[in-house]
């Protein structure tokens, strides 16, 4: 019984989420930031990834970044932070962006361009 | 000849009734009793040993994540070990007395799911709500560590841990124990004193000590049966060996005493956080990683008491970047086959899930 009125008269326990949601922690591993400017094109990321979700591809634009860029694909990523951990010039973030679903599978594999970019838009940040 | 007997059916158990994991057991039972159970493993098979060997070790030990569902740090943990006993590798005191931090809450926020969902497969409901309530504070706990609620990504990895505690985790982490500890009289008023409960579980499915021995039980279920093995004691790794704690028994083997021992496991736990706590020294977390380095010709073996009972895994290598080969001995293994088929004979239809989840086991790390 006291248990009861204990629950009844406290706050509610759940978020109403789209609106309202908790913060992840400062060390959460979520969606992708990927600086070309910073990259150097050493293939780190691509040879320390436990699922190959890394290939170096080329960029859309060769004449300004002639060399090789981490294209990464969502779908096979595990969000283990192995390529922003070894990455010497920390040209790959892991950030706090949880809203990763789509409809399309290509929209999961993220070009190798300035990453502020590819960050999604049409989700709500979190 | 008789053409059929209409009072003997064969039953199956799962892999979709919401009390059983991705297991089947096929119960042949003659009106309400059961005579034979034959299980059916399998259906959560991903093949982590063939995978491991394709994996440099960094890159194993977030595959090790996926082992066990309930208890990713544990496996962590296990590999880890195994990789520094190959390499012959001293980790450094802070990162032992991390990694034995996370050890127990692992195994609390297991032993949590344990005996939640044992309420659940026994319609305790209240049970199941609050145990995953209790839990929750020890996920946030791994999220503020590691960077995932329930995925560690290689956490504890060969060589130390990936990252230092964030500070004020001491202090949260407490805070979290104090008020788990306060509110667990809730779970125990509403299911493990309940009378209810107790008449149901009492005296259900014993295993004696002989029987576990011979059969290969291992963790809570073993030590239920009256024989007090406990691999933190007995074989201790990590700090275990400076910390104090009982080794929780008891010598009735029915499944009430396999819940009572996670009850008392539960108590244990929460004190080793404590000490661990207490105890941490500072200085490094973890050796420098070498993601591209041989592995030396050899082979090693580690086993740690995770939350289900006694893992192991086992290593060789030839001296190349990847491992030769890998063996997991999930403790799940022997609780859900030759156990749980001794177990089951004789009980009524609607204890089966009760004896099947007062195993502590986890389908996952059977199936590996």
């Amino acid at each position: 019984m006291l248990t009861l009125i204990k629950y009844l008269l406290g706050r509610d326990l759940t978020l109403a989420f789209p609106k309202e949601s908790e913060p992840p922690a400062e060390r959460y591993r979520g969606r992708h930031v990927f600086y070309v400017d910073k990259c150097i094109s050493c293939g780190t990321c691509e040879r320390v990834c436990p699922n190959r979700a890394i290939l170096m591809a080329p960029h859309p634009d060769p004449e300004r970044y002639p060399k090789s860029y981490p294209q990464i694909d969502l779908a096979k990523c595990c969000f283990c932070g192995l390529c922003e951990e070894f990455c010497p010039t920390q040209a790959i973030q892991l950030t706090g962006d949880y809203f990763l679903t789509t409809f399309d599978r290509a929209e999961l594999i993220v070009p190798p361009t300035q990453g502020d970019q590819s960050v999604s838009q049409k989700n709500p940040s979190p | 000849m008789p053409i059929s007997r209409t009072d003997t059916y064969l039953l199956p158990f799962g892999p979709a009734h919401p009390g059983s994991g991705n297991f089947r057991v096929w119960l042949t039972v003659q009106g309400e009793r059961v005579v034979r159970a034959v299980a059916e493993p399998g259906f959560l098979h991903r093949g982590f040993e063939k995978l491991m060997e394709y994996r440099t070790p960094l890159q194993n030990s977030v595959l090790s994540d996926r082992i066990c569902i309930l208890e990713p740090l544990s496996w962590n943990l296990a590999f880890a070990l195994a990789v520094e006993r190959l390499q012959g590798m001293e980790v450094p005191a802070r990162a032992q007395y991390i990694r034995t931090i996370l050890a127990e809450l692992t195994r609390i926020q297991s032993h949590l799911i344990w005996l939640g969902a044992a309420g659940l497969a026994m319609g305790f409901e209240t049970a199941f709500k609050l145990a995953l309530t209790y839990r929750e504070e020890v996920l946030k706990l791994f999220e503020e560590v590691t960077g995932a609620r329930v995925y560690p990504a290689g956490y504890i990895r060969p060589g130390g841990v990936r990252r230092d505690l964030p500070p004020g985790f001491p202090r949260r982490c407490l805070e979290a124990l104090d008020r788990l500890e306060k509110d667990l009289w809730e779970l125990d008023s509403v299911m493990l004193e309940n009378p209810s409960f107790l008449a149901r579980t009492r005296g259900l499915a014993p295993l004696s000590p002989e029987e576990a021995v011979r059969l290969g039980a291992s963790g809570p279920p073993l030590r239920a049966s009256g024989i007090p093995y406990d691999v933190r004691r007995d074989d201790p790794y990590l700090v275990y060996d400076q910390l104090e704690f009982q080794v929780a028994s008891r010598d009735d083997g029915d499944a009430l005493a396999r819940f009572r021992v996670g009850r008392a496991e539960l108590r244990e736990s929460i004190g080793l956080v404590r000490q661990a706590l207490q105890g941490l020294p500072a200085g490094e977390v973890a050796l420098p990683p070498k993601p591209f380095a041989r592995l030396p010709e050899g082979e090693a073996y580690v086993h740690i008491e995770s939350a289900h009972g006694d893992a192991g895994v086992y290593l060789v290598s030839t001296g190349d970047k990847t491992p030769y080969r890998v063996k997991l001995r999930g403790p799940s293994f022997t609780l859900l086959i030759p156990v749980l088929e001794h177990l089951l004979v004789g009980v009524e239809v609607a204890d089966v899930p009760v004896v099947f989840w007062s195993l502590n086991h986890c389908p996952a790390d059977m199936d590996r």
